[in-house]
């Protein structure tokens, strides 16, 4: 896993997913902040620096591509690397999530054999 | 003969032109009545085209060529002049009713053909200037006539183009509407697909994520952790389940397939025992629950299972959205005289008017609903059509902040759909050499699951749900032991005790089963046991025991045949524990040998295997003799067609789904199966 801890984002309003992807991403050595809902995401990503965000797409209120086009169009740097989770798998999902500024699509069920190394992959590639 | 000519034209109408040559002609030759005639059709007959003073009296319209005088005029191409007065002659003329001193028919000639006759009453003696004008003015009439006729066909032909063109338009108005439709309906499809694409996803991803991590050991975990997680994986599977009902609920609606069974219900007792399911959750919200049922519309006749599905559906929403403290109403009042209207009114957070009108579509919830884990957004969609399919309506009212109030209103009769009604079986027979025991008992569930722990323990077993039948029973013969629920419909439990032992039972050991286990509830009574409810099955095997009863101990083979591993594991341990063994054989081949070299008590068959599928296997094993009074439980997952259905009713006992209650199913089928076997056998 990378040196420093990372300081991850998860967005997800299902409970028992939060919980899934917390416990996987804490076991490999993320430090995991959670927001239920588009708001309380942009809440949080103004105030602290994430070097990654698991973001779910369908959320109440603001939902995930909104706070995907919020992040990239903040001034802020560097830029987290964001990965769209979600349980719409359709190609128009892919290709919006993708168009909103996400660096990578992962659907559910999630594998969490392989989450992982991907995740690490896209960090040690960094943003583009 | 300018006069005639400009009289003629401009763009006239065949008969304007009848009309205007024949007053024309009516001045000058002084023949106050006139007629023409005109051939439509080169062989069709001359008919009148327009008249001059005509009598009243209707003479005829028509004519063949060479049928009265005007027909024998057009066979000539020259002119006729008839003098009235000559004796003898009949005039059978279209003008009758006149008196005429000459009669003049002047055939039209057009291209030596004669295509119409000018009929002439002169009331004045004929003159050769008479002849001489008329053999002017023929051939002027016909060209106008055919240039009308022309001009009249071309019209008509124009109408009927334009005719055609409307026509067209609308039928390409209905195709632009039949195309927006289906473009609307697969549009609906793509989004309905995507939708249960996301809602079977997030279930699946908490049960394969957190197996995967348990299967692995890819993270550490604890025994409390592995507990919750396991629980996790529980709830999401259920609702998965849940999901694929509804879905499968609302394609059967939908497809017209779902069967509706109506029988006398009394609304209020319907109403009770779904809010005694809803009790839990009520009282964890700390909602109050009251029911106001109309008087006359208690007495109802409708699906009751369909109804408490309706009722819950709406409950379940009610009380999940009514806050602590508030209060939720279930009232049925009359609609109509022959229209019930029932709601559940909540005081809870009340519903925006934008969100009110998606509520009932698919996959819709509000976002205070989204909110609040379980919903699948299916269970208002599923409700309307419930609802809807038997001829009613359902609606919503809603204040935010002050509560909604759902209804549906429906027939306070309706038929069934389907002319069976579920039934259940009353007597279970197992091994004839074995001991029987008589059990009684009304309530359904708990009389399958005494039929099924004593006859799968080797005993025969009769079931009877009244007092009145035990005792009945209990005169006829003796039995080895008799089980006794104390809460009958028609009897005390005590009043039986007492009468059952009046004949050749005088000294059966009877155990008393029943949820008021106190001991002093059957005082004075010779009983063996009292057990409470529900009901420990060692506890009832190991009273029988302590009565020196024993079962036939040659243990009951129940084969089980599928391709599935896991699901022979969990039939085979449901087996095993209720004292059925259980033989288990994932080839269908094999186990159709097996059941054939040496029958079983029973068979559990799944569907779709690989090599033979189920169908195939109940076709070879229905051939041979082993198969005589085996009975043959159907456990699967496919959804099954109408004719598929059909087909395997003639072949086996009962069709069971996969998962759900569907393990319970299977054993209140086995046993209820095994009752008089070959019965229900071709």
């Amino acid at each position: 896993m990378t040196a420093e801890p990372m300081q991850t984002l998860v967005v997800d309003d299902t409970p028992v997913n939060v919980k899934l992807i917390t416990a996987l991403l804490k076991a490999n050595g993320f430090v995991v902040t959670v927001a239920t809902s588009g708001e309380a995401a942009l809440e949080l990503v103004s105030t602290t620096a994430f070097g990654l965000m698991l973001l779910d797409l369908r959320l109440p209120g603001i939902d995930g591509l909104t706070v995907a086009r919020t992040v990239r169009s903040s001034p802020r740097h560097p830029q987290p690397v964001i990965v769209a989770v979600t349980a719409s798998a359709m190609k128009t999902d892919v290709a919006a999530a993708l168009e909103a500024g996400c660096d990578a699509f992962v659907s559910k069920p999630i594998n969490t054999r392989t989450l992982i190394p991907l995740l690490s992959d896209l960090l040690a590639r960094g943003r583009r | 003969m300018t006069g005639l000519g400009e009289e003629l034209r401009g763009e006239l109408e065949p008969t304007e032109v009848a009309d205007r040559a024949l007053a024309y002609l009516a001045r000058y030759v002084q023949a106050p009545v006139a007629a023409l005639y005109h051939r439509g059709a080169p062989d069709g007959p001359y008919t009148m085209l327009g008249g001059y003073a005509l009598p009243a009296v209707a003479a005829p319209r028509s004519f063949a060529p060479g049928e009265g005088l005007v027909g024998q005029a057009a066979m000539r191409s020259t002119l006729t002049v008839i003098d009235a007065d000559d004796a003898g002659l009949e005039l059978r003329s279209g003008l009758v009713a006149a008196k005429p001193r000459t009669l003049v028919l002047l055939p039209l000639l057009r291209n030596q053909a004669v295509t119409g006759v000018l009929e002439l009453a002169a009331v004045r003696p004929w003159r050769s200037v008479d002849t001489d004008l008329l053999g002017l003015v023929g051939e002027t009439i016909a060209i106008a006539l055919e240039v009308a006729n022309a001009r009249a066909a071309e019209r008509a032909l124009l109408d009927q183009t334009r005719q055609q063109a409307r026509e067209l338009e609308r039928a390409s108005a209905t195709l632009v509407q039949k195309a927006d439709e289906l473009t609307k309906a697969s549009a609906y499809k793509s989004q309905f697909l995507a939708n249960m694409s996301h809602e079977l996803r997030t279930p699946l991803n908490a049960i394969i994520g957190f197996s995967e991590l348990m299967y692995d050991g890819a993270i550490p975990m604890d025994e409390d952790t592995t507990h919750e997680y396991l629980g996790d994986i529980l709830t999401s599977s259920r609702h998965l389940l849940q999901l694929i009902n509804d879905v499968l609920d609302l394609a059967k609606i939908e497809a017209g397939r779902l069967e509706f069974f109506s029988e006398p219900i009394e609304l209020s007792r319907v109403v009770s025992e779904v809010l005694a399911v809803l009790r839990t959750s009520s009282a964890k919200h700390h909602v109050k629950v009251a029911t106001e049922i109309a008087q006359d519309v208690e007495r109802l006749v409708l699906d009751p299972a369909r109804l408490k599905q309706i009722l819950y559906n709406y409950l379940s929403n009610a009380l999940k959205f009514t806050p602590a403290g508030g209060r939720v109403t279930v009232r049925a009042t009359p609609e109509s005289a022959d229209r019930v209207r029932i709601e559940v009114v909540d005081t809870g957070v009340g519903i925006a008017p934008d969100q009110l009108d998606r509520l009932f579509g698919d996959f819709q919830q509000t976002e205070e609903g989204a909110r609040k884990a379980g919903g699948t957004g299916l269970r208002l969609a599923l409700t309307k059509r419930l609802v809807e399919a038997q001829g009613g309506d359902v609606g919503v009212r809603s204040v935010v902040g002050e509560g909604s109030t759902f209804f549906a209103i429906l027939p306070r009769e309706t038929r069934s759909t389907a002319a069976v009604a579920r039934s259940a079986a009353e007597i279970v027979v197992a091994a004839a050499d074995a001991a029987t025991i008589l059990v009684v008992e009304d309530e359904r569930s708990d009389r399958d699951q005494l039929v099924a722990v004593l006859s799968a323990a080797g005993f025969a077993v009769e079931a009877v749900a009244t007092g009145s039948e035990a005792i009945a029973r209990c005169q006829s013969r003796a039995y080895a032991a008799v089980t006794l629920d104390l809460l009958l419909p028609d009897m005390t439990g005590l009043d039986v005790l007492q009468r059952l032992r009046e004949g050749p039972n005088s000294a059966v050991p009877v155990i008393v089963i029943t949820v008021v286990a106190e001991p002093g509830a059957v005082a004075g009574f010779a009983v063996h046991d009292v057990l409470a409810k529900p009901l420990v099955e060692s506890a009832l095997l190991e009273s029988l025991r302590r009565a020196d009863l024993k079962p036939n101990d040659k243990r009951s083979v129940v084969l089980v045949v599928d391709d599935d591993p896991a699901s022979l594991k969990v039939m085979a341990a449901t087996l095993n524990r209720l004292g059925y063994l259980a033989v288990c054989e994932q080839d269908p081949v094999r186990g159709l040998r097996a059941a054939t070299e040496d029958p079983p008590l029973a068979i559990v068959l799944d569907l779709v295997m690989p090599g033979m599928t189920g169908l195939e296997f109940l076709e070879q094993f229905r051939t041979t003799d082993a198969a005589r009074g085996v009975p043959v439980i159907v456990w699967t997952s496919k959804d099954l067609a109408a004719d598929e259905l059909a087909q395997l009713r003639r072949s086996a006992q009962a069709v069971v789904s996969k998962g759900h209650d569907g393990n319970a199913r299977v054993l209140a089928e086995l046993t209820s199966s095994m009752h008089v076997p070959g019965a229900r056998l071709a």
